[in-house]
């Protein structure tokens, strides 16, 4: 009776070992493609973010900028509710804003009100805008006569979030 | 002695071999080749962005100090290849009361150009 294992050739010790190699190599090319493939999407996503990052960025601008101007001619004895709404490179924002009076004292001892506001801008999904959805946030002074009127305005501060 | 049976077997797995070997070099090049290709192109996307950026600070930058109707002059120098276009082209610093948009157009040596709008305001 035969077992089986006598009737086989004996085997070389390096019988197949090219194939192994070859199999081997094939496996480390394919993670060297894979990286690269990785990082050629990640490079692709990225360039295209920063376009719409950029976008996003100056139509915050450009909406801040607009509210200003909207606040500018406001009555001063009203406290400004924003929630405008602009579009610019595609990208739909709201702009809040609220008020941040301080009171400084005047040369000659009178109480001068300044008029501050601060205004955030956010992507504008129809609700008043959440912390976390901030792209810039401003402080705004409103330099104003006795009678009221704007006659320039100072940015106190201006940060970009996002 | 090698058995008759193991004839030629050597040579038929170093063929083989050859062939997976040259499929996955060639395959290896065409990978590498792509990534040359997709990282020059982020590079060159990035430089882009930053000429956009550069140019659009430049047009916010020549109406800060501005008055009502008054002229202002964009100061900007394209790099070298690039060309650059604002509309309005001769700008007059608006009303206190609104914003002007100004529409600025960079075109890099190669690819597409790039649009951005931005807006300025008397302060």
């Amino acid at each position: 009776m035969s077992c089986g294992f006598a009737d086989r050739p004996p085997r070389d010790g390096d019988h197949g070992a090219a194939l192994l190699l070859a199999i081997g190599f094939v496996l480390l090319v394919s993670a060297i493609a894979a990286a690269l493939a990785a990082l050629i999407t990640s490079s692709t996503s990225n360039s295209i973010s920063l376009e719409e990052i950029r976008n996003r960025q100056y139509a915050a601008d450009a909406a801040v900028h607009d509210a200003i101007t909207k606040v500018r001619v406001l009555d001063r004895s009203t406290p400004p509710t924003c929630g405008y709404q602009t579009q610019l490179n595609s990208v739909d924002i709201r702009v809040d804003c609220e008020n941040a009076i301080t009171v400084l004292p005047s040369n000659d001892n009178q109480v001068l009100g300044q008029r501050n506001i601060i205004f955030v801008a956010c992507p504008d999904n129809g609700t008043a805008c959440q912390a976390d959805e901030v792209i810039i946030r401003a402080q705004v002074n409103f330099e104003q006569r006795f009678d009221g009127a704007v006659t320039r305005t100072f940015i106190q501060s201006w940060s970009v979030n996002r | 002695m090698r058995e008759r049976r193991d004839a030629g077997e050597s040579l038929n797995e170093v063929i083989i071999t050859i062939v997976v070997i040259s499929l996955a070099v060639t395959a290896l090049f065409a990978a590498l080749n792509t990534a040359t290709a997709s990282a020059k192109s982020h590079a060159d996307r990035a430089k882009n962005d930053a000429v956009v950026r550069d140019l659009a600070e430049a047009v916010k930058n020549s109406t800060a100090t501005c008055e009502a109707g008054d002229p202002y002059t964009v100061q900007f120098t394209a790099p070298t290849g690039y060309s650059a276009s604002i509309t309005p082209s001769s700008g007059v610093c608006p009303e206190v009361t609104a914003v002007q948009i100004v529409t600025i157009e960079v075109t890099p040596p190669a690819g597409n150009p790039q649009r951005l709008e931005v807006a300025v305001r008397t302060p």
